[in-house]
């Protein structure tokens, strides 16, 4: 081969690696944008559920995670990712290639940290800025998935506290292990969590459980002899809208976890650096929400609240897989997800006794690590990653194992020291005027009159509320 | 007009060592600078936790009168 001819391919490989760099720098530019929608969503969806006199302390948790989890990931989060792939001890490049020989790591030379070049405008890298803000709006996701289940009595300050710890860190681990090429789960067990049904949902559904076992029940909601009530949604139709702009936004959550090299056929790979396409997730999540609304109907009895996380639920249960499973396989495992989701919510909320009020344990935590280990039964033997290691149930449960502790730990302690310290709950008072009237001294319905909010036992009666608070509010004071 | 200030794409890239707002990455004013940001969002958490528990006492103390009647 001539000097021309190795110019001239020289060039040619410059201009693929330059185009290929600069598609997958506007490609995550869009997921990131899209992914947005997320949160618009959800602070929608919770604002919906809550009850009239909480719509701005609701929403105001919502959008206070973004001002949080953002410097909490940039500081801490992306340099975590990079440098704990091997469990709680620092991995460098200095260790050359990680335990199973399959790969370098990236962590060493500064490399994700805050002054890095790496972590700033940088006109040599296009896609580690994109890559990251990708990452950012998966934190803000767990922080979101989060905020629902303790609306109307956490105090604002204590759940961005809680979600700079999950969005900025715990999560952020959880993907180090096992959602990343060199993460100890996938590099000896073979653990596939390809759309973040554990790391994501699973983490922030089981951290989210945690925190109430700590927060307790909205004053009010079970009764003397613990037999659960509920309370109406201010407004239903606003509920059901954000979960379907949340459902928008799935979409680029979905695109964002491929990515795409110059060398690599046909170009797009999951997030262990094995082959994936765009059109196998498209085709996994738009059949698991059909799935998941079908399955949710018909278990709940044509329930509205449950038939739209149904679609959730059957959703998450199939992101683990979602760049391997036949559209049929998902359909079927999203149809009775979204049946077991409320079948345990119910379980958790009647039973268990579990004041979540959007069903995020169930939705999302359990779904989650259910999602993980129908992995290992329907798609066992699945090469995963770099180093090909196979995926199998027992892989799927050690990982199932680590990250429910890891969640639930790091919920529960985190929650424990703020209730010590007395910050956690807003005081019963508060609780029951309203946070919006008692903080903001505001009502975000001005231009109607305030009514009394009705209580809904479990055979569907309703009472008016305040007699029914006032006694919950007796009882709270006199049990401190 | 051109406002590039470089012959070439390569050049600049040289120049700057691809980091341009404040010189190379690593060297002490982006240490500096991420060091106010880390102080900047704890002190800011911090007062807010002590705002919210102060509102959330006083509204307490407020309204603690309807609720006992």
């Amino acid at each position: 081969m001539g000097v021309a001819q190795v110019d001239i391919l020289g060039q040619t490989l410059y201009e693929t690696h330059t185009s290929t760099e600069v598609f997958s720098e506007s490609f995550y530019f869009f997921t990131v944008a899209i992914m947005w929608l997320l949160h618009v969503g959800f602070m929608t969806y919770e604002a919906g559920v809550s009850r009239r006199k909480n719509v701005m302390s609701t929403a105001m948790k919502n959008i206070m995670t973004i001002a949080v989890v953002t410097p909490t990931f940039y500081y801490l989060g992306w340099w975590v990712y990079y440098c704990m792939q091997e469990g709680v001890r620092i991995t460098t490049t200095a260790d050359g290639q990680n335990s199973a020989g399959s790969g370098a790591y990236y962590c060493g030379d500064g490399y994700a940290l805050p002054w890095d070049a790496s972590a700033g405008p940088n006109l040599g890298d296009n896609i580690t800025a994109v890559f990251w803000a990708a990452f950012v709006l998966f934190s803000w996701t767990t922080g979101s998935i989060m905020s629902g289940a303790v609306l109307e009595r956490i105090r604002v300050s204590a759940y961005l506290w809680l979600t700079a710890l999950m969005g900025g860190l715990v999560w952020v681990v959880a993907a180090a292990w096992g959602w990343s090429y060199g993460g100890w789960l996938t590099i000896h067990f073979g653990y596939h969590d390809f759309a973040a049904s554990g790391v994501v949902h699973g983490i922030a559904g089981i951290f989210a459980l945690g925190v109430l076992f700590n927060l307790g029940p909205r004053i009010g909601r079970y009764d003397r002899n613990g037999n659960a009530r509920s309370f109406k949604p201010h407004n239903l139709h606003l509920t059901l809208m954000g979960l379907m702009i949340i459902f928008t936004g799935f979409y680029g959550f979905y695109a964002a976890c491929l990515a795409i090299t110059a060398d690599t056929q046909p170009g797009w790979l999951n997030i262990y650096f094995s082959p994936a396409t765009l059109g196998a997730i498209t085709l996994t999540i738009t059949m698991g929400f059909a799935g998941g609304f079908a399955g949710g109907y018909f278990f709940s009895k044509a329930d509205p609240f449950w038939t739209i996380s149904g679609g959730l639920a059957g959703v998450v249960a199939v992101s683990a897989g979602a760049d391997i499973y036949s559209p049929s396989l998902v359909l079927i495992l999203a149809f009775f997800s979204a049946g077991l989701a409320y079948k345990v919510g119910n379980w958790l909320e009647q039973k268990a006794r579990i004041d979540d009020a959007v069903g995020a344990v169930s939705v999302h935590g359990v779904m989650g690590f259910w999602g993980v280990m129908l992995v290992g039964i329907f798609a066992s033997g699945y090469p995963t990653g770099v180093g090909g290691v196979e995926t199998s149930i027992l892989g799927q449960g050690v990982g199932t194992l680590a990250l429910f502790a890891l969640a639930f730990l790091s919920g529960y302690i985190a929650s424990a020291i703020l209730k010590k310290l007395n910050l956690l709950r807003v005081l019963p008072e508060v609780e029951l005027e309203g946070l919006d009237y008692a903080e903001y001294e505001t009502d975000f319905y001005p231009e109607f009159g305030r009514a009394d909010e009705p209580i809904v036992h479990a055979d569907g009666s309703e009472e008016a509320g305040e007699a029914s608070l006032r006694t919950a509010y007796a009882d709270a004071r006199a049990n401190g | 007009m051109n406002t590039f200030p470089y012959d070439s794409w390569e050049e600049a890239l040289d120049a700057a060592g691809g980091y341009f707002t404040w010189g190379t990455g690593g060297n002490l004013a982006s240490v500096i600078l991420s060091i106010l940001g880390i102080v900047l969002s704890l002190v800011a958490l911090i007062q807010i936790t002590r705002r919210e528990d102060a509102d959330n006492r006083a509204a307490a103390e407020r309204l603690a009168a309807k609720w006992n009647n």
